[in-house]
């Protein structure tokens, strides 16, 4: 199947992926289970980096501790009235210490009766503390290099390119017990970008912007997860207001081969087109220790 | 509401500013959180242990987690050659001293008892993973074994024999 099939066809995009994923689920089954604590992993973000939905947090992504290696598999889908973006993409994590990622992005403009394809690659670097253990929080560098492939769009809007870079630190931390007993997920994300729209409306026609992200979560139980994330937005494009990112979220791991989220989401005024707010659900598939 | 407080701080101005600020309080919340449990072990009083269902309790999680550990094949290694019924003792002593028991732990250190094994994380995660597993057998809330985890991840680095 060619990659123009599913260009158009966001739900065909994902079923093509849960296929692929249940077909070779069973190969993995044979490896050992990861051994990162349930829910520890986090939930891969619509860029690729481990996360967050709409906000990379300091886990790296995969199940993989540190002495092994681990592969997860995703997809989003995200609506809004106007827009709907649609994800795949897989995220290798190498002993608790390295991410890559790969990605593809669809995101159609209904009202355009267009499509705007990105590509992103990830990479990310776990520099100090952890996740769980000690008072430190995880602290992780990252870049994601963007690539858009419809610059159309943005170049009409006043964009300057079709591709760019973002680079981020950020800190997570995860307290176990510490509300009443459940535990708690904090992080906060610093990013340089120049991506207008997260680049899907292109790179630069402003100054770039060092932007903030945070979230915070709360484990209900051992498998559900709920929270908020704020993502805050450059405005470069004098053409197009962009405003600040907002999620409430559910997360839900029932084993840790596989993660789902729902969130509502709110990402204001995209493109001129305003008030886009809708729901934003994702899926992940987890490897064992490979 | 917590969502306005959060929106409000990034929206601000001084955003790194901001950022720094939810950071240290991030860290703060952190060193409350570890302070509060190391006093209450001291102080004896704790309601982990009576929540863990004092002695009787504790001691029906140990044997149902060394029934698990056995065959959790990433770590049962690091007891084969371990006296069982003593291990066991050891265990159960000891998790009754970190949840604020009456009786004092006279048994090895974390770190003498874990001397010469070479414990990566994953063998840490996976153990306590067995530990709430264990629990969640015996349908204890999920509350209770985030709270004895969280105290057992505070020896972590004395287990793995870290600096």
């Amino acid at each position: 199947m060619s990659w123009s099939c599913v260009r158009d066809g966001g739900l065909l995009a994902t079923a093509v992926v849960a296929a692929l994923t249940i077909w070779v689920a069973p190969v993995f089954a044979h490896a050992s289970e990861g051994s990162k604590i349930l829910g520890t992993a986090g939930i891969i973000n619509f860029e690729g980096s481990g996360g967050g939905g709409l906000v990379p947090w300091a886990f790296i992504g995969s199940y993989g501790s540190d002495d092994e290696r681990a592969v997860s598999v995703f997809s989003h889908r995200v609506q809004t009235d106007d827009f709907r973006l649609q994800t795949v993409g897989i995220v290798y994590g190498h002993r608790n210490r390295f991410e890559l990622s790969l990605n593809k992005q669809w995101l159609r403009v209904v009202p355009l009766d267009l499509t705007i394809e990105q590509h992103v690659v990830g990479a990310k670097v776990r520099l100090y503390g952890d996740i769980v253990y000690g008072a430190a929080p995880q602290i992780t560098a990252g870049l994601q290099y963007k690539r858009n492939t419809d610059p159309e769009v943005a170049y009409a809007l006043g964009a300057d390119d079709d591709s760019g870079v973002d680079y981020y630190l950020a800190a997570s931390k995860v307290w176990l017990g510490a509300f009443f007993g459940r535990t708690v997920t904090g992080s906060l994300t610093l990013r340089y970008t120049e991506a207008n729209q997260a680049g899907t409306l292109g790179f630069g026609g402003g100054d770039a912007e060092l932007v903030g992200e945070g979230s915070l979560a709360v484990f209900l139980n051992r498998y559900w997860a709920a929270g908020i994330e704020y993502r805050q937005k450059p405005d470069a494009l004098t053409s197009a207001r962009e405003d600040d990112w907002k999620d409430v979220f559910i997360a839900w791991f029932p084993a840790k081969s596989i993660s789902l989220a729902a969130a509502y989401a709110d990402l204001g005024s995209i493109a001129g087109l305003k008030g886009q707010d809708g729901f934003f659900l994702s899926i992940q598939l987890n490897t064992g220790a490979l | 509401m917590m969502y306005r407080l959060i929106h409000g701080y990034l929206r601000g101005r001084a955003k790194t500013g901001a950022l720094l600020l939810a950071f240290c309080a991030m860290l703060m919340m952190q060193a409350c959180a570890s302070d509060q449990s190391a006093m209450q072990v001291r102080a004896g009083g704790d309601s982990l242990y009576a929540d863990l269902g004092g002695e009787a309790g504790i001691t029906d999680i140990v044997d149902q987690f060394l029934y698990r550990l056995a065959s959790n094949e990433k770590v049962v290694h690091f007891f084969q050659n371990s006296n069982i019924d003593r291990f066991r003792t050891q265990i159960i002593s000891h998790l009754s001293h970190i949840s604020g028991g009456p009786f004092e732990y006279t048994g090895d250190t974390m770190r003498d008892a874990h001397a010469g094994m070479v414990i990566n994380q994953s063998h840490f995660n996976s153990v306590a993973e067995t530990l709430l597993l264990s629990m969640e057998d015996l349908g204890y809330p999920s509350s209770v074994g985030n709270r004895l985890v969280a105290r057992l991840a505070g020896l972590e680095g004395e287990v793995r024999n870290l600096e």
